[in-house]
């Protein structure tokens, strides 16, 4: 009997226990569930902040927030430099939301992720529709900036430093705009190595190429590794060891070859060198700005500071 | 009888075997920042090799497996010097190749000094691709 009673409390009793707890449970909502994914998103972990933004969306599809979510999915791919990722993203909130208040910013990012994929002329394309769409905004300033930076990438000085003269005189962006590309159009002035003369000396003397380039290590080199083949190559010819000395020749022609290539490489690398070393020059100057303005017929001296 | 059909449940399972290792591949963390994964994929592999380019993979896949484990690592580039020619021979042909290969051996010492460091197969070293020697030429 004792038994029966003792059954009987615990089948009535687990129901309640488990109700109970249940009461006690926390219940997800779109607070909640957006809070713990821009949680992740503040820490800096994109991949899990992107799970929990999908997690709203699935969730929550009639949410009021579903633009955010998906504006905050793009960012952080976005900020964890997936940019295909980020282009998708960006695409299916467009496509979502055409009329999106937030369309600036997503096409500017878009544009930003293109730059980074090196497509540049596609990037230039969301650069100009940011223009079209806002033009008195501050981010039509930057996305001209960023029209100019695409052609800087891709070398092209003079589209570039015209690009960055079109920069808004109001904008705390101009001041600098117009110190790049005032250093562009002196772009020529830098110091720079000739690759022709540089295949030309390393054929006249191995190593003479890597000389002329300043690189004095591949110089010794270029200048020891054919010397010692040639030396080798006629020793073994006058002796009439032909075997050994076609080997040799085979060899000598490759490292011979290889030292006129490498001149010419080293040449354009130092080009390359000294050109990236002025524009970051350029990227770091021209921060701080002096100068006069003429505004209602009074003289202004000013001081600009971009930050 | 019975042992006639452990044996064959022995069979059966034996195809299995790599599943039961599932276990041990290692954590992987999400978007790894800095590792091999993420360095440009190696160009030419999926073309039609001719004889020469065979040849040069022959050979520097002989090198490779039976010569360096023995000699040694001591290429500091990434790719190594044995991986670079067989990427410039895939990507340009014969020739051209082991011209960019002398070049590499020879520039080795000075592009140390300014290539960027990488961290691949448990170690840091200069990167130095294909693309940053052929750059001037092959604007593809």
């Amino acid at each position: 009997m004792a038994k029966i009673s003792l059954l009987a409390i615990f089948f009535f009793l687990t129901p309640k226990i488990l109700l109970a707890e249940e009461g006690h449970g926390r219940y997800i909502d779109e607070s909640l569930q957006m809070n713990l994914a821009d949680h992740f998103f503040k820490e800096g972990d994109y991949y899990r902040a992107i799970t929990e933004y999908k997690r709203f969306l699935f969730f929550f599809p009639q949410s009021t927030r579903t633009e955010e979510a998906l504006w905050k999915i793009g960012k952080s791919y976005f900020n964890g430099k997936k940019w295909e990722e980020t282009i998708s993203a960006c695409e299916d909130l467009l496509k979502k939301f055409p009329h999106s208040s937030i369309i600036n910013e997503v096409l500017f990012l878009e544009g930003v992720a293109f730059t980074e994929r090196k497509e540049y002329s596609q990037a230039r394309h969301f650069f100009h529709r940011v223009k079209e769409i806002s033009p008195h905004r501050p981010l039509a300033d930057e996305a001209q900036r960023q029209i100019a930076l695409t052609y800087l990438k891709e070398e092209k000085w003079k589209e570039a430093a015209e690009e960055f003269r079109k920069i808004n005189r109001n904008s705390r962006l101009y001041p600098k705009g117009e110190y790049i590309a005032q250093g562009l159009d002196r772009i020529h002035e830098i110091p720079q190595k000739s690759p022709a003369a540089a295949g030309i000396l390393a054929a006249i003397l191995p190593g003479a190429g890597h000389l002329y380039c300043e690189r004095y290590r591949d110089a010794s080199i270029a200048f020891l590794l054919n010397g010692i083949f040639i030396w080798g190559m006629v020793e073994a010819f006058e002796d009439k060891n032909y075997a050994l000395g076609g080997i040799l020749t085979f060899f000598e022609l490759g490292w011979y070859s290889g030292n006129i290539y490498s001149a010419v490489s080293s040449a354009h690398k130092y080009n390359r060198k000294k050109r990236q070393e002025y524009i970051d020059l350029l990227e770091r100057g021209g921060n701080l700005s002096l100068g006069i303005s003429l505004e209602e017929k009074k003289p202004i001296v000013f001081l600009k500071y971009a930050f | 009888m019975l042992s006639k059909i452990m044996v064959i449940i022995l069979l059966l399972a034996f195809p299995m075997q790599p599943l039961a290792h599932g276990g041990e591949v290692p954590w992987e963390e999400p978007w790894k920042s800095a590792s091999a994964s993420q360095l440009p994929k190696k160009e030419g592999s999926e073309r039609e090799a001719s004889i020469g380019q065979r040849l040069v993979g022959s050979l520097i896949g002989f090198f490779q497996k039976y010569i360096s484990p023995v000699d040694g690592d001591r290429c500091p580039s990434y790719p190594t010097c044995s991986q670079y020619a067989l990427e410039a021979v895939r990507k340009h042909g014969f020739l051209m190749g082991l011209v960019m290969s002398s070049d590499r051996l020879i520039h080795e010492s000075d592009e140390i000094q300014d290539a960027p460091l990488v961290f691949v197969q448990g170690a840091y070293r200069y990167h130095d691709p294909v693309e940053n020697n052929d750059f001037w030429w092959d604007k593809k």
